[in-house]
């Protein structure tokens, strides 16, 4: 379904100049599949992300989404099916959010892609999603949550075949966060989705694909064969030592741990 | 400064509304205010919103606030923030309470236009040979006379009267208004000119890249 | 619909201002303010106390002012009450009403959308300046200006650093969405 091959990608700093953000990347990912993107933070996973979504081009490599070439040029063609069939969380569920009312922002995307019976279908994602009081309600007067569930049943109310989610589990709380892995377990739709939240990554999904601090994949497989291995988990910098007390005795191992 | 409701007469404020609103018309074809600059706009104004939070502490535990708007004219152009500063304006009234709204168009033409204008084409006047000059004067000369303006404009309210000779909307005359608006605000425009030739220099030299970019 | 009765109330309450501020009765003035109380009984006290906060500034000291004045000319009392009465009135019905509505759906869809995003927006660097704020009491002994500047500039970097980042990101979303038909 997603084909990813040789895949580099440069950005700017703030003096102009242009530094790699990801190098040489390649990897595929079927129909149905649940995939964790691990890395420490500026390895380049939300980059990866935006440019799955099309929203960012590759400087080197090919990405192909159905066996179809995405390109700025390719993607014109076939905007409104690749956008309705592949939605994406971003870190910032602000960001996402741009209409007058709850209704107009879960409505938004079903009147873009020519769905019938709107109504009907905003109030019953509202109604699932615990939003039907928050209808009429500007989205943004409401806590980051809420909106990030607003923004998800605005994504999901248009029956996408693909999520892209970035970091979701940054700004949700622990009882959010439990409710969408049991909404995303529910749904049987590809999943891809970022974190460093390594204790969630195992919810998640199954297979893990790891992003070194060098921008370079170094692991793709099995979640819990990479979570044991320790020179792989050094090596991504998703692991650390530090002093600590069992039952009065100080010493120091490496521990998989929350950074959130 | 943001005037309330209440203190203008409708024969100032309404033909107000109409020029400020013709100038946001204006200003949506010139910056081509297509769907994707909406963001780019947004962005702006909250930029704007925060420089106007920012409060020059002064001796006694009083502040003054800055406005900002020239240098988000030099940076960005002058119909992206006078846009812009218009927004904030905007919400600031219908949202915050802050600034009345009938007096919005008054507001909008004296703090985001004259400001953005004056501050923008007194920098571009002086930019080739003596920048740091031009940085120091735009935005002192548009403080300034977005001060005077608004003086002018509050001091015209007393001619304003009844048909018995009474008075009805802002009380003081020019005579009055002017000297009493315009001296502390030339304090703050001096600060503000201070305060921009520093940030200018500090932006060139450490986020170049937005120098690059086309004028917007 | 709702849009619909916001917008009538809105443009309604475009009117009531234009009228208060072309009649010059006070009992007219005072008259209105009570109908607004009445209709407001719920919410009295909480517009009330907002009222009065907002306009307390400039019209107490425009009124101390003229006051003032009265050492040099003849005070006008009738005036003075009919000012601040005025002033009050128009401060109250514009709080009671932005109450009543939702804002965003006066305008156009285009135009709200703007709105809201600049909303959004002012919303949250209102939130992140005030962190920033605290962020500096909290680590100052004494306050100097060389300390403020300083922090001054690496806010406004800061700032204007998000502000690109934001417009970026939130045109991805935006096309991400399907809202750009490129």
């Amino acid at each position: 379904m997603i084909k990813v091959e040789h895949l580099a990608f440069d950005y700017k700093d703030f003096k102009g100049r242009e530094k790699p953000l990801l190098e040489d990347i390649s990897f595929t990912i079927e129909e149905g599949e649940r995939v964790v993107l691990l890395g420490v933070n500026g390895s380049g996973k939300s980059t990866l992300l935006k440019i799955l979504d099309g929203l960012l081009f590759a400087k080197e490599g090919a990405y192909s989404y159905k066996e179809q070439l995405i390109s700025k040029k390719s993607l014109k063609k076939i905007t409104k099916t690749f956008r309705k069939e592949l939605v994406f969380l971003m870190q910032d569920p602000n960001t996402l959010l741009f209409n007058a009312t709850v209704y107009d922002e879960i409505a938004f995307g079903l009147i873009e892609f020519g769905f019938e019976n709107v109504k009907e279908r905003v109030e019953a994602i509202a109604q699932c999603f615990g939003l039907s009081e928050y209808l009429e309600t500007p989205p943004f007067y409401l806590s980051g949550g809420e909106k990030q569930r607003v923004v998800l049943a605005a994504l999901l109310v248009i029956e996408p075949e693909v999520i892209l989610m970035d970091e979701p589990s940054a700004n949700l709380d622990p009882l959010t966060t439990g409710w969408l892995i049991d909404l995303l377990n529910e749904m049987h739709i590809t999943t891809i989705v970022s974190t460093h939240n390594l204790s969630l990554a195992t919810e998640f999904g199954n297979r893990a694909l790891i992003l070194s601090d060098t921008h370079r994949l170094i692991y793709d497989g099995d979640i819990t064969t990479a979570f044991e291995d320790i020179e792989l988990m050094k090596q991504a910098k998703l692991i650390h030592k530090h002093k600590h007390k069992h039952a009065n005795e100080t010493h120091s191992h490496y521990h998989l741990h929350d950074w959130c | 400064m943001h005037i309330p409701d209440g203190f203008i007469s409708p024969i100032t404020y309404v033909p107000a509304i109409v020029v400020a609103g013709s100038l946001l018309f204006v200003a949506s074809k010139r910056i081509a205010f297509d769907d994707e600059r909406l963001p780019f706009l947004a962005s702006l104004s909250a930029l704007s919103f925060v420089l106007m939070m920012i409060a020059i502490p002064l001796p006694g535990g009083t502040s003054a606030h800055l406005s900002g708007i020239a240098l988000l004219a030099i940076l960005f152009g002058p119909w992206s923030a006078f846009s812009a500063a218009s927004l904030v304006l905007i919400v600031e009234a219908l949202f915050f309470g802050e600034g009345g709204v009938s007096t919005l168009g008054i507001n909008i033409l004296a703090i985001a236009f004259m400001e953005s204008f004056l501050g923008y084409y007194i920098f571009k006047l002086f930019e080739k040979k003596r920048e740091t000059l031009g940085l120091f004067l735009a935005p002192l000369v548009a403080v300034v006379s977005a001060a005077a303006f608004i003086a002018l404009i509050l001091g015209l309210q007393s001619l304003i009267v009844s048909s018995s000779g009474e008075q009805l909307f802002f009380p003081f005359s020019i005579s009055s208004t002017l000297p009493a608006i315009i001296v502390p605000h030339l304090f703050i425009g001096v600060a503000e000119g201070l305060i921009t030739v520093v940030i200018y220099r500090y932006l060139k030299k450490n986020f170049g890249v937005i120098f690059e970019k086309e004028e917007r | 619909m709702k849009k619909r009765r916001d917008r009538v109330l809105f443009y309604g309450y475009l009117c009531l201002v234009l009228l208060f501020t072309s009649i010059h009765n006070t009992l007219l003035l005072g008259g209105a303010l009570l109908v607004l109380f009445l209709l407001s009984y719920k919410e009295f006290f909480y517009l009330f106390k907002k009222s009065l906060l907002s306009v307390v500034m400039f019209s107490g000291f425009i009124s101390l002012t003229y006051l003032l004045s009265g050492i040099f000319r003849e005070i006008d009392y009738h005036f003075l009450l009919l000012l601040n009465l005025r002033v009050f009135l128009l401060s109250y019905l514009s709080f009671y009403i932005f109450e009543q509505i939702n804002i965003f759906n006066i305008f156009s869809k285009r135009l709200s959308r703007v709105l809201a995003l600049a909303f959004s927006q002012i919303h949250q660097y209102k939130r992140f300046f005030i962190e920033f704020k605290h962020g500096t009491q909290s680590r100052w002994a004494s306050f100097t200006y060389s300390k403020w500047l300083l922090s001054l500039k690496s806010m406004i970097f800061y700032f204007l650093n998000k502000s690109l980042h934001n417009s970026q990101e939130i045109t991805m979303g935006m096309r991400s969405r399907g809202f750009f038909h490129d």
